[in-house]
């Protein structure tokens, strides 16, 4: 395990003062790797505040170029990189904020094809992708591999976030069996929706990492900012989902 | 029987209102309650509740309360549902 270096010790100072974290929580996030789905709005901000924590390694996963209406919410890029990868200016935006972080860009979205690879690096999962089919790929690939995963969603004024930890209570699929059909790829939505919901998932990777506090597992924190409400609703397993019903981290219950 | 119906998200739209009050006679399940609900607010909003077979969709979250709650659950006087469309905005 890597330790500290007297540099490290003074950018994280403020946070080694939280209690129950230190130098030891500290640790755990510099040892650690985190599959950020997507940077765009959402994974871009969650992205940022895991860099600004001192996460040792950030796994970015994003297709395409970036565009006009992006900019409204996808605040690690810039107008100059119009045209240009998503994922290469969000890994040096990130880079140049902390140089003491490794980023990998991976300039692909989730799919059958990269999902078990992926999820295969990363201690925990960030879902933040506009698409559920994304969601519910990762959702599997971390159930089987025993891998945590917080999901982060938004809509108009309104956000969720869950977080699923393999065999500690219900995971995506127990809530939506089969994609929602629905949901469409364009939404509407203010950066700052996605900002919020984004620092409240980083937090919790966060505490998830380091052991800190009590994650949402089993729980969804849903937001409604055109009033301000923020309830947590209790979430119910189902125990005929067919994604973690006979995952063999069920043992570990 | 008085309860309060929260709408989140797409669902919300549909039903022109956040939040309304529905009184219901007799004693009902979730499920009763809901394949009521759908006559209130139009085409739209009754497509986005229930199924063609007129169930209420397997892709919505229902809460009573703060507990995610089974279509068969009873329903008390002054209960509070909540009715969630999945959103994955990222």
């Amino acid at each position: 395990m890597q330790s500290l270096t007297d540099e490290e010790r003074a950018i994280y100072e403020w946070q080694l003062w939280v209690e129950g974290f230190g130098e030891p929580g500290q640790l755990k996030l510099k040892n650690a790797t985190v599959l950020v789905s997507r940077v765009g709005g959402v994974g871009g901000t969650l992205a940022l505040h895991l860099a600004a924590a001192g996460v040792g390694r950030l796994i970015l996963a994003h297709a395409g170029n970036l565009r006009l209406d992006d900019l409204n919410r996808q605040l690690l890029m810039s107008h100059a990189g119009l045209d240009q990868s998503r994922v290469e200016q969000a890994a040096q935006r990130l880079r140049a904020f902390n140089p003491h972080v490794e980023v990998v860009p991976v300039a692909e979205n989730i799919s059958d094809a990269n999902v078990d690879r992926l999820v295969g690096d990363a201690d925990v999962i960030a879902s933040c992708a506009p698409l559920f089919q994304e969601r519910l790929l990762l959702n599997r690939a971390a159930i089987a591999q025993g891998k945590a995963l917080v999901d982060c969603a938004m809509y108009e004024l309104e956000a969720q976030l869950t977080t699923v930890l393999p065999g500690q209570g219900p995971c995506l699929a127990c809530l939506y069996p089969t994609e929602p059909p629905a949901w469409k790829r364009k939404f509407p939505v203010f950066g700052a929706v996605a900002g919020t919901i984004a620092s409240l998932g980083a937090m919790e990777v966060i505490k998830v990492l380091a052991g800190l506090g009590d994650p949402l597992v089993g729980k969804m924190l849903v937001c409604d900012l055109a009033d301000m409400s923020f309830r947590k609703v209790l979430l119910r397993r189902d125990p005929a989902c067919a994604v973690c019903r006979s995952n063999a981290h069920e043992s570990q219950q | 029987m008085h309860v309060t119906v929260h709408y989140m998200t797409q669902i919300k739209r549909s039903a022109g209102c956040s939040s309304e009050e529905v009184e219901m006679s007799g004693a009902v399940a979730l499920r009763d309650f809901l394949q009521a609900l759908g006559a209130r607010h139009g085409a739209a909003f009754r497509a986005m509740l229930l199924d063609d077979a007129g169930e209420p969709r397997r892709s919505l979250l229902f809460f009573v309360g703060e507990e995610h709650a089974e279509l068969s659950r009873p329903l008390r006087d002054g209960d509070a549902i909540t009715i969630l469309a999945p959103m994955s905005g990222g």
